[in-house]
């Protein structure tokens, strides 16, 4: 990005006549402009937009269920006999799977994330609001479970826990929401000194209230840049539980257990391994694309 | 300097003792735990009378509470005892030194292939910002590190090692760390090692370009490479003496936090290519329900992280005496 975006803008004179603009509008003009950004918030849509309407699809479109097996039609080649992207070794219709599992992964990740956020949002926003003791004990916490790679973390848990979807993602929300309250409390030691938030203070704000109405809406941003930019790692962390066989379950299809489904009979069709992998790329790479938008849109900061 | 590090390393113990309370706690409370599965299947055992419930229970120390049993538990993990695997009647911290030094081996090859390729590339980067060679980097970077490892490390295997076997061209080994029909010599294991290395050097190797182009961008907009460039010192010299050097200072910082980083990635990778590391380890350990060794290799893995972290600060500090205070 140009250097010059991030200069303060005096403005001309009808300009500063004109009401100020909320920092929400403004963010969205800057993300408008970034045309990466732009493009990954559209496929991002698009994918759930296919995802939430995947029975609607199966029903009138494909024909097909995602379990419904057909031993007549295995390894149908893609656009063949009504298979739109092929079947697989059982006769399943790999679209409707892919549909199916994208419900699965992205609502996976989608309810981890608003875990995770609330979760870890509230954490450091009490942790740097009180400070002192609460907030040593708070982030000695933080510190041990930064500690472990969550992904054995995830082993350990799921090696005893055969986890449903909704269970997984808490687990996966548990390990997420880590890095945020750390983050948010940094913000929140700052912002405490703010002659604003000692005016409210002073006022005789009870501490819930200075936090939620004076603070909160300051790390607002910082909180969505992280999210944005954490989803793709909850998706990987889904797929690849799934692709060890400890996520989720066949039949119920997720991308990550139909890549490993199709790993072991690659040689009758490269497409059933090459079309999970390119679902998973395609949702992480789109939304990775909306992170770093949003992250310049947002908080011109933390751009390199 | 010795009290920053005296300081340091205590500050660690608090932190070891929260790790085991955290794995004792999970292997004990989550639903399906070992417990769990025990206190179930003796409640549903009609052939044992209540008095031999309570005698098995007691032989196996489950009658008292949970945190003497933590505490005991805790006596042994500190003498180095993590228990006996269930599966293969082998000790559990033997198990994981055995693994240690492949996962080690693999881990800062993959590191030092990434930084190889991601400080020149990076400095090139940020000297020439906005250049078409600054954007294609940038817009690579994304594309790179969106990439799910264990799908390209599939695609890899399909393509490098089984088509390119196919087509009769030279191929690369596809798990495993060496062949015995060439008796495991330098030159075999390199080759096994390049396949598992590369995927998992692939992703990191994105993050550390926009780490390294960042960080350069940083100090080149400093005071004193204006001081340099100011005084008519070659470009050259500005760049990497003035640059790189404070450039790379937090790199040591950074090695240690993407510690957990390579663990985990090393988990995938390992299962994928057969790499008989901790990773592998914890793997089977998790699909055979083998718990001491997954409590196991939990343990280990972040004490390696704390250990990681620790030497990071200390080289940190002695490479920037600022940060002492």
């Amino acid at each position: 990005m140009d250097d010059a975006q991030h200069l303060p803008r005096i403005g001309t004179l009808t300009e500063r006549t004109q009401r100020p603009r909320s920092v929400a509008s403004i963010a969205w003009r800057r993300y408008r402009r970034d045309r990466p950004a732009v493009a990954g918030l559209i496929v991002l849509l698009l994918l759930v937009l296919l995802a939430l309407s995947a029975g609607l699809i199966s029903e009138h479109v494909t024909g097909f269920s995602p379990t419904q097996q057909d031993i007549r039609n295995r390894f149908q080649p893609i656009g063949s006999n009504g298979y739109l992207l092929g079947s697989d070794q059982l006769g399943r219709d790999t679209f409707t799977r892919l549909l199916f599992g994208a419900r699965v992964s992205l609502g996976i990740a989608g309810l981890s994330i608003v875990v995770a956020l609330l979760v870890g949002a509230a954490y450091g926003v009490v942790s740097g609001y009180f400070g002192g003791w609460v907030d040593g004990v708070l982030m000695r916490i933080v510190d041990v479970l930064l500690a472990v790679p969550s992904l054995f973390l995830l082993l350990l848990i799921a090696s005893m826990w055969r986890m449903g979807p909704l269970a997984l993602a808490f687990v996966i929300a548990a390990t997420a929401w880590v890095t945020l309250s750390r983050l948010v409390r940094g913000e929140v030691l700052a912002l405490r000194q703010r002659e604003y938030v000692e005016a409210a203070r002073i006022a005789g704000d009870r501490p819930v209230r200075v936090m939620v109405r004076h603070i909160l809406p300051n790390v607002l941003p910082v909180i969505i840049v992280w999210a944005s930019l954490t989803v793709p790692g909850l998706i990987l962390a889904e797929a690849g539980l799934s692709y060890l066989g400890l996520g989720i379950q066949p039949p119920t299809p997720s991308w990550g257990n139909m890549l490993s489904d199709s790993q072991r009979v690659w040689s009758h069709s490269a497409a059933l391994v090459l079309l999970p992998g390119i679902a998973i790329y395609l949702a992480v790479f789109a939304i990775n694309l909306v992170g770093n938008g949003l992250r310049d849109a947002l908080d011109p900061r933390l751009t390199e | 300097m010795s009290r920053f590090i005296i300081r340091r390393v205590l500050l660690i113990v608090p932190l070891l003792i929260g790790i085991t309370m955290l794995t004792f706690g999970i292997a004990n409370l989550v639903p399906g735990s070992p417990l769990a599965d025990l206190e179930y299947n003796l409640q549903r055992n009609r052939e044992l009378t209540p008095e031999q419930i309570e005698r098995i229970k007691h032989n196996l120390g489950l009658n008292q509470p949970m945190h003497v049993r933590y505490l005991v538990w805790l006596s042994n993990v500190a003498r180095g005892d993590l228990g006996m695997s269930i599966r293969s009647h082998a000790p559990v911290t033997q198990m994981i030194l055995d693994r240690l030094p492949n996962t080690l081996l693999l881990t800062t090859t993959a590191f030092l292939l990434s930084l190889l390729f991601a400080v020149p590339v990076g400095v090139y980067a940020a000297v020439h910002r906005n250049s078409w060679f600054d954007r294609a980097t940038t817009a690579t970077a994304v594309a790179a590190y969106s990439a799910p490892t264990f799908w390209l490390a599939l695609l890899l295997i399909l393509l490098l090692a089984v088509k390119f076997q196919q087509w009769g061209l030279p191929s690369l080994p596809a798990g495993g760390t060496y062949d015995l029909r060439h008796g495991g010599g330098f030159w075999d294991r390199v080759e096994h090692l390049i396949l598992p290395a590369f995927t998992l050097a692939f992703v990191q190797t994105a993050y550390w370009t926009r780490f390294i182009r960042s960080q350069m961008l940083e100090v080149l907009g400093q005071d004193y490479v204006r001081v340099a460039r100011a005084k008519g010192l070659r470009e050259r010299a500005v760049v990497f003496r003035h640059g790189l050097r404070n450039a790379l200072l937090p790199l040591v910082t950074l090695l240690g936090l993407s510690l957990p980083e390579l663990f985990a990635g090393a988990v995938i990778i390992e299962q994928i290519f057969t790499w008989p590391g901790m990773g592998l380890l914890a793997y089977s350990g998790a699909i055979n329900k083998d718990y001491p060794v997954i409590m196991g290799t939990v343990l280990f893995a972040a004490v390696l992280v704390i250990l990681g972290n620790l030497l990071a600060d200390i080289c940190y500090s002695l490479v920037d005496p600022r940060v002492r205070q």
